[in-house]
């Protein structure tokens, strides 16, 4: 068995699509000896003190578990905390709505605003409700991990792979939301059997076929994966070491695959986009004060956009400047969100008629992500207050002088701004708790698998458990709803502590 | 015996040098101090600027809102319940800015006046005088309303009442006892022992009296605006609020930043609270600021800005920081406590503008980096405020209440220029003059 010295370091490579933040302030990758040499590896671990066994490494829904060969830095708890927090909020904000008479008074927390009429939940602004200014600390969060990363990978494999690298990442989101919203909306037609698969569009077809190809490579990889922690108990190092180059290979294939899903995923956007601006007609209507948009698409029938979409985009579109400094990066930020504030101010309402705002909106996510860059730069400084207080401002004024609206979809300048604001304050805040490191760190467990929790809660309770049981929960009363709410955050919570305990994390490598 | 003496002659020189050098040594500690003191206050042009810049727009803006074709110059001046002003935020215009950005500029120097006072003078004497001075402002500001009833009883719009002869036989002595002080500087009577002494005295004590008139009044008109919905003796204007809130503050002028911050927020809960009852607001709008009720908003304004201070002297970024969160939250709070009023001093309006107050101060402070002019007109205008509001009242009051309309109002644009700009000019030259000659006149 090789020691920890005799690995080459070429090996340090990390492939977390949402979860950049685990290798900034620790070391980026460390593998274990009898792992391969090649340039894919992604292993990141929190903090990891034994030399000893080879890794296995299940991607996908791949858990990635390496022994760190060198002292590792510690995670940066803040980002594990922050993000923890917005899991813990999005698992509730998907779980709870299901009981609709039992949480009949939480219903506005959890209510975004309507997406024609902006109005609906508790209201934070106008049009803004206090349900959608989590999604972006999401994407603020993957900007304060982005440079550090970008960096670590610049020094490693050089720009133009770093780039590449990080670009296929995103894609590979893009593509992952493409595959759930083919699930959610194609493939359980085809399965309950009201759609014939010879019906669909071409581009659906594809889709369908990609799905299915990812339950396949998911599967294969689960198996491979099982198979190798058997092997590994047993102690048969040689025959798991083949097993997981078997896996690895999978795993890079599967990650390509996901990126050209992305790739036409985009495609679809861009085409979709310039249709829509072309024939876009805007109407008045009584009771919608943001009125309603009419649009024809002719080339692919809609423009398939969710929010795993938004957050690939918005890497991608902040991936260019991200070598830059951090004044490049606020100037580029601020002068996006400048240019887009006149256009939605002279009469552009393109922005509100794809979920999220499509290629539009992007111009407000991208510049969330590079606040977030330009945050994590001087997060030790005195300065760093300056920000959100002033993103705040400029968010209130840009709304109630001005007269840009804050709308979720879109992201408008002010609710990208006040989104900014929000995160940035709430980030700082456990910056200023980082030293404190309590025995059970809830947060921080819940924040350490983010992808396998949004996952599960999209799939397993919005889709199968709300799909299949949505009248009989929406019937359910206040103490069994309490119940089965508690429970199911209970499974969580345990099952994010042991997986943090045992330093098993779930990327998308 | 002769060594005796010799001995008692030496220890009593030794004792004399002793105490000569430790009289001279805190002589020259005092004096160090002082030094210390004088040359903090002289580094922060940028509080006398903004100053400036605040009573420049009071004044100026003020008199140009009088012609009517200088279109945007006379929007400038215009409140929001006055007509149409340059709304910059719901419900606020930029005139409705100034008052309250006034009021911020005083916090920025009240406890640092005190202290100075307090180390050369001691604290009695230093409480004694911002006591005086603080109801001097609000007398000084009844004295202006007197004013007004007289004229406007000449024009047959108002009929002098019982408080309107109390308050002109109280004004009686305060003018003698300004008369009495400038006679101070006749040789014969500076030197005298007593005459300053008393001339002061008189003075303070008239003006005093006046401002705790004005107060007791101001009451009953409350009183009668909860009973009756109107007014009878309008007795309250600006001047009155920036008395009434270094009033209410003094108590904590020396308190830590975190007390000042706890019982300015426990009293804006109270004020909040009271605020939001059905109708308040709209009775809080009748008497100009909100009276006496709206005193105590304004008061809140001057302990926020004193905090600023605190931040603003250890360090800047923090109290930009502090601005910037002030300015944000009171605005997204319009949307729960209500709108930004000027007119009752609503919750709302006070952060909010403790908020831009502290941000319009840091621009300045921050353009203090980049330029030392030698013409630095906004210095001189910021140096004598009650001053330049003297003669803005009385000067171009009295100018605008005598011209005909064709000068004033009907005006053209090239008429209203021209005046603006001479008004302007002669403004400046008297602030210039006040400044070369080193003349600062304070209550």
């Amino acid at each position: 068995m090789k020691t920890p010295k005799d690995k080459s370091k070429k090996d340090l490579q990390e492939n977390n699509l949402l979860d950049e933040s685990i290798n900034t302030e620790q070391s980026d990758t460390t593998v274990a000896s009898e792992k391969s040499t090649t340039d894919e590896k992604t292993t990141v671990i929190n903090d990891t003190t034994e030399v000893a066994e080879a890794a296995t490494t299940i991607s996908n829904t791949a858990v990635t578990t390496e022994i760190a060969l060198q002292p590792k830095k510690e995670r940066l708890l803040s980002i594990d905390r922050i993000r923890g927090l917005c899991i813990f909020c999005f698992v509730c904000s998907v779980l709870m709505p299901l009981f609709e008479t039992a949480f009949e008074k939480l219903a506005p927390l959890f209510e975004h605003a309507h997406r024609q009429t902006g109005l609906g939940g508790w209201q934070i602004l106008p049009y803004v409700s206090i349900a959608d200014l989590f999604a972006p600390m999401f994407i603020f969060i993957m900007g304060l991990t982005m440079v550090k990363s970008f960096k670590s990978r610049e020094k490693k494999v050089g720009t133009p792979r770093a780039v590449l690298q990080l670009a296929v990442r995103f894609l590979g989101l893009i593509g992952l939301g493409i595959m759930l919203n083919t699930f959610e909306d194609l493939v359980v037609d085809l399965l309950k059997k009201e759609a014939t698969f010879g019906e669909l569009q071409f581009y659906e077809k594809v889709f369908v076929t990609a799905f299915w190809a990812t339950v396949g490579f998911v599967s294969i990889m689960l198996i491979l994966t099982l198979v190798s922690l058997i092997l590994r108990y047993a102690k048969c190092a040689k025959a798991n070491n083949i097993i997981v180059k078997i896996n690895d290979v999978f795993a890079n294939i599967f990650k390509y695959v996901l990126a050209i899903i992305g790739l036409l995923s985009l495609y679809i956007l861009i085409v979709g986009t310039a249709e829509m601006l072309n024939t876009l007609v805007w109407h008045e209507e009584e009771g919608n004060p943001l009125g309603w948009q009419e649009y024809t698409l002719t080339k692919f029938g809609s423009i398939w956009w969710d929010t795993l979409q938004n957050i690939g985009l918005a890497g991608l579109m902040a991936l260019p400047f991200v070598a830059l400094g951090r004044r490049g990066r606020l100037t580029v930020a601020s002068i996006n969100l400048i240019v887009y504030a006149i256009m939605i101010k002279y009469g552009s309402t393109a922005y509100r008629a794809v979920v999220e705002g499509g290629l539009i909106g992007g111009i407000g996510w991208s510049s969330i992500v590079l606040f977030g860059t330009v945050c994590f730069d001087y997060k030790d400084e005195k300065e760093y207050w300056i920000i959100p207080a002033i993103t705040l401002l400029a968010a209130l004024f840009l709304d109630f002088t001005y007269g840009v609206i804050a709308f979720k979809r879109g992201c408008t300048p002010p609710y990208a701004l006040l989104c900014i604001s929000l995160s940035a304050t709430v980030w700082g805040l456990f910056n200023k708790i980082n030293d404190w490191k309590p025995k059970y760190d809830f947060l921080a467990d819940w924040g350490s698998n983010p992808i396998l929790n949004y996952a599960v809660a999209i799939f397993f309770i919005a889709i199968l458990l709300g799909g299949k049981y949505e009248e009989q929960f929406a019937a359910m009363k206040l103490w069994p709803a309490l119940g089965i709410t508690v429970l199911f955050l209970g499974v969580f919570t345990a099952a994010n502590w042991l997986m943090r305990k045992k330093q098993v994390y779930i990327k998308i490598s | 015996m002769k060594k005796n003496i010799k001995e008692s002659l030496s220890s009593f020189f030794v004792k004399t040098k002793e105490k000569i050098k430790v009289y001279t040594n805190n002589y020259k500690n005092k004096q160090n101090e002082l030094s210390e003191i004088l040359a903090e206050s002289q580094r922060i042009k940028s509080i006398d600027r903004f100053r400036g810049f605040l009573v420049f727009c009071m004044l100026v803006f003020q008199f140009l809102n009088k012609f009517d074709n200088l279109t945007f110059l006379n929007k400038l001046a215009n409140h929001y319940n006055h007509g149409i002003g340059i709304e910059i935020l719901p419900h606020m215009t930029i005139a409705d800015m100034v008052a309250p950005a006034f009021i911020f500029a005083i916090g920025l120097t009240f406890a640092m006046t005190f202290i100075k006072r307090q180390k050369l003078y001691g604290t009695k004497i230093a409480v004694v005088h911002h006591l005086e001075r603080s109801l001097g402002i609000i007398g000084l500001g009844c004295f202006l309303g007197l004013c007004g009833n007289i004229l406007d009883s000449f024009g047959g719009k108002h009929t002098l009442n019982a408080f309107d002869y109390s308050v002109l036989a109280v004004s009686v002595i305060m003018l003698i006892g300004i008369v009495l002080r400038l006679l101070t500087n006749v040789p014969k009577l500076k030197n005298n022992k007593y005459f300053p002494k008393i001339a002061e005295q008189i003075f303070y004590i008239s003006i005093s009296v006046l401002g705790i008139m004005d107060i007791i009044i101001t009451c009953i008109d409350w009183h009668y605006v909860l009973t009756t919905g109107d007014l009878v003796y309008r007795y309250w204007l600006t001047l009155q609020d920036i008395g009434f809130a270094m009033l209410i503050a003094l108590p904590l002028i020396k308190a830590g930043s975190f007390v000042k911050f706890s019982v300015a927020t426990a009293g804006f809960i109270g004020y909040t609270v009271y605020h939001q009852q059905p109708g308040v607001m709209e009775l809080l709008d009748i008497p100009v600021h909100g009276g006496i009720i709206g005193g105590f908003g304004w008061a809140m304004i001057l302990i926020y800005s004193m905090i600023f201070a605190d931040l603003y002297f250890k360090d800047k970024t923090n109290a930009l920081i502090y601005a910037g969160f002030f300015a944000g939250i009171g605005i997204l709070l319009t949307q729960w406590i209500g709108v930004l009023n000027l007119g009752s001093c609503s919750p709302t309006f006070i952060i909010t503008n403790v908020g831009l107050s502290g941000l319009i101060f840091m621009l300045f402070d921050y353009c203090d980096k980049f330029r030392k002019p030698s013409f630095d007109f906004l210095v001189w205008w910021g140096k004598n405020p009650i001053v330049m509001f003297l003669v803005e009242f009385f000067a171009i009051g009295l100018y605008t209440s005598l011209v005909p309309d064709s000068i004033l109002k009907d005006a053209p644009l090239w008429l209203a220029s021209l005046e603006g700009i001479i008004a302007v000019a002669i403004l400046t030259a008297f602030a210039y003059l006040l400044s070369r000659k080193k003349k600062t006149i304070r209550l």
